[in-house]
C-alpha cells in the first residue's frame, strides 16, 4: 500500500514538472508588455525600466521561471501583477468558497445520479429506462449557465426566495451560506448528475450479467438484495474514477457560475485575472487548478486501490 | 448505411437524436432563408418588445429579431464544434496512433506524460488561457477548444492500437512485408474507428458548450456576429424586463447538445454492439 502510494507521488514529479513549465512558457507568449500594462501609455521610460527591475523581467527566460517555480515551492506564489496583493492569500480566501460549493454540487449529483442510474438499469429496455436515459442525456446536454441564469430568475428574482448574488461564509451564518450555495451547486451539479447515472446504469447492467450475481440470485436471495448488495457495489469503482474526473470538470465550470451569481471563489479570480492580463495571477492561478487535478487523480487512484485490491499495478 | 440508419431510428431516442441534428444543419445552412429578419438589423422603435406577430420570439435590447438571431447562430456553434472537433482528431490520431503502434520510451515517457500534465487542466481554464493570449474570437475558442481535447483523441487512438497491433490480420500484414505506414492507414486505422467516431460525437457536444461559455463569458464570438453564448450574456442583464432575450438562446444550446448527445448514443449502440 505505502509503496504503490510512494509510486504514484513519483510519478507526478515529472508531470509536474512540464506543468510548470507549460504555465510559464505559455504566459510569455501573450502580446504585450506587462511594464506597459501597469503603468499605462503615459509611463516614462525610468519607471518603465524600474518595474521591470522590481519584477524580474529582465532577467533571463531561465532565471524567471527558476525564481518562480522556487517561491512556488516555498509556498511565495508572488504578488499580483495589477494591485500587487499576494496571491497566496487571495487564493486562500477563494479556496473555501469554490470547495463549498463544488462539494454540495458533487452531493446533489449523486443523490440524483446514482438511484436515476439503479432505476433505468433494473427497468431495462422498458419505458422507465427510456425516461431514466432521457433525463440522464437531459441533465448531460444543459448549459450550466443557462440553468443558473433560470434559477436566478425565478428563485431570487421572482419569487425572492433565495439570494441574487454574493456569499456568505459557513462559519459566519451556515444558514445564510447554504442559501447562497444551493442554486450554483445546482447549477453544477446537474451535468455530473447525468454522467453518475448513465455511468451506474451501465455498470449495473455489466454487474448483474457476472457469475456472482447469477450465484447470489441461484442462492435465492431477494432481487433488491442482489441489485443493492451485489450490482450497486460493483458499480461504485467506475464511480470513483469518474468523480474525479467530475470533479476537475467541476473547477473548470466555477468560472461560469462565479460570474453569475457573484461569488468571490476561484472562478472570479481567474476571471478576472485573464480580463486584467494580470499574468503573475494567471500562472499561478492556472497552476493551482492543475495541481488540484493531479491530486484529486492521485487520492482516486488511492481509493481505487482500497475498493478493489486486484489492481497492484500500474 | 441505411441498415445502420434503420437500426437508429429504431430506437425513440436515437430516431428524436437524429431529427434536432437534422433540424439543426438545416438551420444553420438556410439561416438566410429561414431568419425572418436580417439578424443584425437594430429596430430602435422596437426595443426590448414581448413576442408578437412580427418579432415571434421577442427583440433585444437593440431591437433585433430573437427568432432570426437564433436561427443564425446555430451557424456559429456548428461550426465551432465541427472544426474544434475535427481539429482535436486531426492532431490527436495520428500522434496516437503512430504512438501505440509503435509504442516504446517515446510513447511511454513522452506521448504519455504530455497527455497527463494537458489532462489536468480543466476545459474551460485552459480555452480561456489560450483566448486571453490569442485574442477572443470564434476562431480562436475552436482553436483553444481543439487543443484541449486533442489529449482525449490521442489517448483513445492509442489505446485501440495497441490492442489491434497484437491481432493477428496486423500481424500477417507485417509478415507479407507490408510498410509500418500502409498497415497503420490500411489495417489499424479502419479498425479503430468506430470508438473515434463515437468520441467524435459526444465531444462535439460538449465542444459546443464550451464554445457558448466562452462566448457567454465574452470570450467567444463577438458582437454583432448572433451566437447563442453571447445573446446569453446580453439577455442575461435584462432578465426581469425582457426575459425571452435569454431563454430561447438558451434553449437552442440545450436541445443541440442533447440532439447530438442523443444522437452519439444511438451511433454508440449500433457500431459498438458489445457494449449492450
Amino acid at each position: 500500500m505505502l509503496a504503490f502510494v510512494f509510486r504514484r507521488f513519483l510519478g507526478m514529479i515529472p508531470i509536474l514538472f512540464l506543468i510548470t513549465l507549460a504555465v510559464f512558457l505559455v504566459m510569455q507568449v501573450l502580446p504585450g508588455d506587462p511594464a506597459l500594462m501597469i503603468l499605462g501609455q503615459e509611463a516614462t521610460p525610468e519607471a518603465l525600466e524600474a518595474i521591470r527591475e522590481r519584477l524580474g523581467l529582465n532577467q533571463p527566460l531561465y532565471m524567471q521561471y527558476l525564481s518562480w517555480v522556487g517561491g512556488v515551492l516555498t509556498g511565495d506564489l508572488g504578488r499580483s501583477m495589477v494591485d500587487n496583493t499576494p496571491i497566496a492569500r487571495a487564493i486562500l480566501y477563494a479556496l473555501p468558497v469554490t470547495l463549498q460549493i463544488s462539494l454540495l454540487a458533487l452531493l446533489i449529483a449523486l443523490l440524483i445520479g446514482v438511484p436515476a442510474g439503479v432505476i433505468a438499469a433494473t427497468r431495462r429496455g422498458g419505458i422507465g429506462d427510456t425516461i431514466a436515459t432521457f433525463i440522464g442525456f437531459t441533465c448531460i446536454s444543459l448549459p450550466g449557465f443557462w440553468v443558473a441564469i433560470l434559477l436566478l430568475y425565478f428563485f431570487a428574482l421572482y419569487l425572492g426566495w433565495l439570494p441574487s448574488s454574493g456569499f456568505v461564509r459557513l462559519h459566519e451564518d451556515w444558514v445564510a451560506s447554504l442559501r447562497h450555495s444551493i442554486m450554483p451547486a445546482i447549477a453544477l451539479g446537474l451535468r455530473p448528475a447525468g454522467i453518475f447515472m448513465r455511468l451506474v446504469r451501465s455498470s449495473m447492467l455489466e454487474a448483474m450479467k457476472s457469475d456472482y450475481v447469477r450465484t447470489a440470485r441461484a442462492k435465492g436471495l431477494a432481487a433488491h438484495a442482489v441489485i443493492l448488495r451485489h450490482g450497486l457495489r460493483t458499480s461504485l469503482i467506475p464511480l470513483v474514477t469518474v468523480l474525479s474526473v467530475e470533479f476537475a470538470a467541476l473547477l473548470g465550470n466555477v468560472v461560469v457560475i462565479d460570474t453569475i451569481f457573484g461569488l468571490p471563489g476561484f472562478g472570479r479570480l481567474i476571471y478576472n485575472s485573464v480580463l486584467r492580463l494580470d499574468l503573475t495571477m494567471m500562472q499561478s492561478l492556472v497552476l493551482i487548478f492543475a495541481v488540484s487535478v493531479i491530486v484529486i487523480n492521485l487520492l482516486t487512484d488511492i481509493v481505487y486501490f482500497i475498493l478493489d485490491p486486484r489492481i497492484k499495478e500500474r | 448505411m441505411p441498415r445502420l440508419l434503420r437500426r437508429m431510428l429504431r430506437r425513440p431516442l436515437g430516431a428524436l437524436g437524429l431529427l434536432i441534428v437534422l433540424v439543426l444543419v438545416l438551420m444553420a445552412v438556410f439561416a438566410p432563408q429561414l431568419a425572418p429578419h436580417p439578424p443584425t438589423r437594430a429596430d430602435f422603435m422596437a426595443m426590448l418588445e414581448a413576442p408578437s406577430a412580427t418579432y415571434p420570439l421577442g427583440t433585444d435590447e437593440l431591437g433585433r429579431d430573437v427568432l432570426s438571431r437564433v436561427i443564425w447562430g446555430a451557424r456559429a456553434s456548428l461550426q465551432a464544434g465541427l472544426i474544434a472537433v475535427l481539429l482535436a482528431a486531426g492532431i490527436g490520431v495520428p500522434i496516437g496512433l503512430v504512438s501505440g503502434y509503435f509504442r516504446g520510451p517515446l510513447d511511454e515517457y513522452v506521448v504519455m506524460r504530455l497527455t497527463d500534465a494537458m489532462m489536468a487542466f480543466p476545459v474551460i481554464v485552459l480555452a480561456l488561457a489560450l483566448t486571453a493570449i490569442l485574442g477572443p474570437s470564434l476562431q480562436t475558442a475552436m482553436v483553444a477548444i481543439g487543443i484541449v481535447y486533442a489529449p482525449i483523441f490521442i489517448r483513445l487512438a492509442r489505446a485501440q492500437t495497441l490492442s489491434v497491433r497484437e491481432t493477428e490480420y496486423v500481424e500477417a500484414a507485417r509478415a507479407l512485408g507490408n510498410r509500418h505506414l500502409g498497415i497503420m492507414i490500411k489495417h489499424v486505422l479502419p479498425n479503430i474507428a468506430s470508438p473515434l467516431i463515437i468520441q467524435m460525437s459526444v465531444s462535439m457536444a460538449t465542444a459546443i458548450l464550451v464554445e457558448s461559455a466562452l462566448s457567454f463569458l465574452g470570450l467567444g464570438v463577438q458582437p454583432p456576429t448572433p451566437s447563442w453564448g453571447s445573446m446569453l450574456r446580453i439577455g442575461a442583464n435584462y432578465m426581469q424586463e425582457a426575459p425571452w432575450i435569454a431563454f430561447w438562446p438558451g434553449l437552442a444550446i440545450f436541445v443541440a447538445v442533447l440532439g447530438i448527445n442523443l444522437f452519439g448514443d444511438a451511433l454508440r449502440d449500433v457500431l459498438d454492439p458489445r457494449d449492450r
